[in-house]
């Protein structure tokens, strides 16, 4: 039996819907006997449900653990979005985390600035690396003129080769004569705005005294009036040194500029003859910097060349 | 293979960022010229052997392995020596990039070149990966180490001093 003092325990099963048919119809009966009670409970239907509130934890990311030592998850996602190898999934995590700590921003910010951007730099010596390049119709085409070249280069070559013969534009040495060579400090000298290397030349002889040496100098640019060159030489003073070479190549002496012109030719040598070569300046006390063809004198380089056999 | 008109085309397209690359790896105008001479040179020797579809990443290849030789030597030979700070590192900085390229400088070698590598020639991890012959997480960490560098750098140059 439902009385105004027990109905209270069946109005929960009631709006849940949990009680017996016949309890249900009870229930309703006192309901429609005591309509203020009906009205009660028509009211509470009304409440608004309690639903668990969606909340969440503000600063999980500075929980979570980067993946490289030294960074902070957070690091860690910014620079994988500078990156461009972020996952969809970083990049809303990252978006969602900017948003809610201003100071992740600046700290992306930050990041962006250490996108580095290439200076204007460029490469000075780039003709000196090509080589030439010659199609095969143009040969063709010009058999008979390559015909004639080659054997006027011949002829030029056989003549110049002669052992009486002095190669003006280098420092020649025979093979297997020991020879020594007196460079004076104007042999030395940086040749100023000259387009072409400076090669020296010296006549041989077969003294080993350096007071009965005759030196000549011949260069292929006029600077060699005496108060340029004792300018020259005056600026430098690099000690005179002999060289006594029992080598086969010709030793061409240039300044530090023009030291891409040689070069090839010094990468087509032997490692054999590369290591007699810088054996030889080492025993000489010249000092040999960064690559074997460099010689340093009174802190000024010098190139140094050994061309063909 | 390579012929003599693509080794030619490649001094023209390549020269300016390898030397860029190598200058500012070894800071050496006269080294950074060297290893350019050296690169190329190697390039023409094993031009027959070499696919010309990747001209550019064997050049890089070769400057970056030859820095690496010659840094392994002088850090040997430097040492041996008592080495103190730079003065320079602890004037005062007046914008950005002038800070950026003293904290590139500062790089370990390693990290400094992948990350150049990345910015200015924009080679993937993957390509990165085959130049300097590191696993690509390796690459991973050290670009991201660099950047960590770089901004902390940027945020207070003294403090790493």
């Amino acid at each position: 039996m439902i009385t105004r003092k027990n109905y209270e325990t069946y109005v929960l099963d009631y709006l849940e819907g949990t009680l017996s048919e016949d309890l249900k119809k009870a229930f309703e009966n006192f309901l429609n006997q005591n309509p203020d009670i009906r009205e009660e409970i028509e009211s509470l239907c009304d409440m608004p449900s309690i639903t668990p509130q969606q909340e969440s934890f503000p600063g999980k990311h500075r929980l979570k653990a980067s993946t490289i030592k030294g960074l902070t998850y957070t690091e860690e996602l910014i620079i994988a979005e500078l990156e461009n190898i972020a996952t969809p999934e970083q990049r809303q995590e990252l978006k969602y985390i900017i948003n809610n700590d201003p100071q992740i921003k600046n700290l992306r910010l930050e990041y962006q600035h250490t996108k580095l951007q290439p200076p204007d730099i460029t490469y000075p010596y780039k003709n000196y690396l090509k080589h030439k390049v010659i199609s095969l119709p143009v040969i063709i085409k010009n058999a008979v003129a390559y015909a004639a070249l080659v054997i006027l280069l011949i002829a030029i070559t056989t003549f110049l080769r002669h052992p009486d013969r002095q190669i003006a534009t280098s420092l020649e040495l025979r093979p297997g004569i020991e020879q020594t060579f007196l460079l004076t400090p104007a042999d030395l000298a940086p040749m100023p705005r000259l387009n072409r290397p400076v090669i020296v030349k010296h006549n041989k002889q077969n003294t080993s005294h350096h007071s009965n040496k005759q030196t000549v100098t011949t260069t292929r640019d006029t600077i060699s009036s005496p108060q340029q060159t004792a300018q020259i030489v005056d600026r430098i003073k690099p000690k005179s040194f002999s060289v006594q070479v029992p080598i086969t190549h010709t030793i061409i002496i240039h300044n530090n500029q023009e030291k891409t012109k040689f070069y090839h030719t010094l990468a087509d040598l032997g490692t054999k003859t590369k290591k007699k070569f810088s054996t030889w300046l080492e025993e000489r006390g010249i000092k040999i910097t960064r690559r074997e063809f460099m010689i340093k004198i009174k802190n000024r380089s010098y190139g140094i060349s050994v061309a063909g056999k | 293979m390579v012929s003599p008109g693509q080794y030619n085309e490649a001094v023209d397209k390549y020269a300016d960022g390898l030397y860029r690359f190598a200058l500012k790896l070894c800071g050496d105008r006269d080294d950074a010229q060297d290893l350019v001479q050296d690169a190329f040179e190697k390039l023409w020797k094993n031009r027959k052997k070499v696919d010309s579809q990747k001209i550019k990443s064997y050049l890089f290849t070769i400057v970056y392995h030859k820095f690496i030789d010659n840094y392994r030597k002088k850090s040997f030979q430097a040492s041996l020596e008592e080495t103190g700070l730079d003065p320079s590192y602890t004037d005062s900085y007046s914008d950005v990039k002038e800070v950026l390229q003293k904290a590139i400088d500062r790089l370990p070698p390693a990290q400094k070149s992948v990350i150049l590598l990345r910015d200015w020639e924009g080679y993937s991890y993957k390509e990165i990966e085959q130049i300097t012959g590191l696993n690509e997480n390796q690459v991973k960490v050290y670009i991201f180490r660099a950047r960590k560098f770089l901004r902390d750098f940027i945020k207070d140059p003294k403090i790493l001093i």
